[in-house]
């Protein structure tokens, strides 16, 4: 069974139950340099492995760039 | 200048109980090169640099290859909310880029509109409120109105950055009576200006009215040569930081003469 989630804008498909470290390292980054929102909300680092992906929820996952 | 006085004052720049001795705030886009941004970071011998978050791209290397090359300078990070639109939207920027950057020092830029890139003054109180209740040291981007600088000073924020003008239009400070105005009320608030710069005496200008430091990029990192244009920056803070604290001189209508008046020769009544 899988959800519909939205990635950086994109829909994505990902299994019932995957959690924000599941993602991550299905995405193949470096998570020490990603930070997740879901639904425009914070999550921090040391909940990633705890908190479950809802089917619909929009996921921002953002690394450090250049700023002015 | 007698030898009791020092060639320069001992004059460094306190940000929330942070020693700073360069008044210059460097940002670090739109440079041509990665190698461009770092020389232009040491030529302009700043101790502030600003940084920002976007979402991950396959090709961006989660951002690796910045965060390696902003680590080889010794400067603190200040990453902004830029994009943001409302106050929920900068605030979980803000909590992603503390986690990121470990630093809870945060630029706050909370956009109202598009043309023109004007903070949304509102939404702006309402983010620098919660932002300081959750321990962040909020440096807002903000318009030059002095009441809405107070209500950001009563949100908690220690420092401020009034806008010059317009984000990357480099039309310098458009309405100088405002920021002589916010500077004359709020004696002893750290004011950055920050955005609309172009040249260096526009710097000079905003120094001269006694603000504590300049916040810039475009003017710099689209220069023709930004290594130059980031010292001839540092030189033109550094020169109206100094010439605020000599004091310049009353501006008059009527010229009076600078050579003594006194024995002048060829004399005769006109």
């Amino acid at each position: 069974m899988t959800i519909t989630i939205s990635l950086n804008g994109e829909s994505r498909n990902v299994a019932h139950g995957t959690s924000i470290t599941d993602l991550l390292s299905q995405l193949d980054v470096d998570s020490s340099l990603v930070a997740i929102a879901i639904n425009q909300v914070f999550v921090p680092r040391d909940q990633h492995a705890q908190h479950i992906i809802q089917d619909n929820d929009t996921i921002d996952a953002l690394s450090p760039v250049q700023g002015g | 200048m007698t030898s009791s006085h020092p060639s320069t004052p001992d004059d460094a720049l306190q940000l929330y109980g942070e020693t700073v001795s360069s008044r210059f705030l460097l940002g670090t886009a739109l440079y041509p090169s990665p190698e461009v941004m770092q020389q232009a970071i040491t030529a302009s011998g700043t101790n502030i640099i600003t940084v920002s978050l976007r979402r991950q791209q396959p090709e961006s290397d989660s951002g690796r290859n910045f965060w390696n090359l902003i680590q080889q300078h010794n400067v603190k990070l200040l990453p902004n909310t830029a994009g943001c639109h409302t106050a929920k939207e900068a605030i979980a920027l803000a909590q992603m880029s503390r986690e990121l950057f470990s630093t809870d020092w945060i630029k706050l830029e909370v956009i109202g509109d598009d043309y023109n890139l004007q903070p949304d003054v509102y939404e702006l109180v309402t983010a620098a409120t919660e932002l300081t209740q959750l321990g962040f040291k909020v440096f807002p981007y903000c318009t030059d109105d002095l009441v809405v600088c107070q209500r950001l000073l009563d949100a908690g924020c220690e420092v401020l950055m009034p806008w010059g003008s317009p984000i990357g239009t480099g039309q310098g400070l458009l309405n100088p009576t405002a920021l002589v105005t916010l500077r004359a009320r709020l004696t002893d608030v750290p004011l950055i200006v920050d955005a609309g710069i172009g040249r260096p005496s526009h710097a000079t200008h905003a120094m001269e009215l006694g603000y504590d430091a300049v916040l810039l990029n475009t003017a710099v990192a689209e220069a023709h040569n930004p290594i130059w244009m980031a010292k001839a920056f540092a030189h033109s803070i550094e020169a109206g930081r100094l010439a605020y604290l000599a004091g310049t001189v009353i501006e008059r209508t009527q010229a009076k003469p600078s050579t003594p008046v006194l024995g002048t020769p060829f004399w005769h009544s006109h």
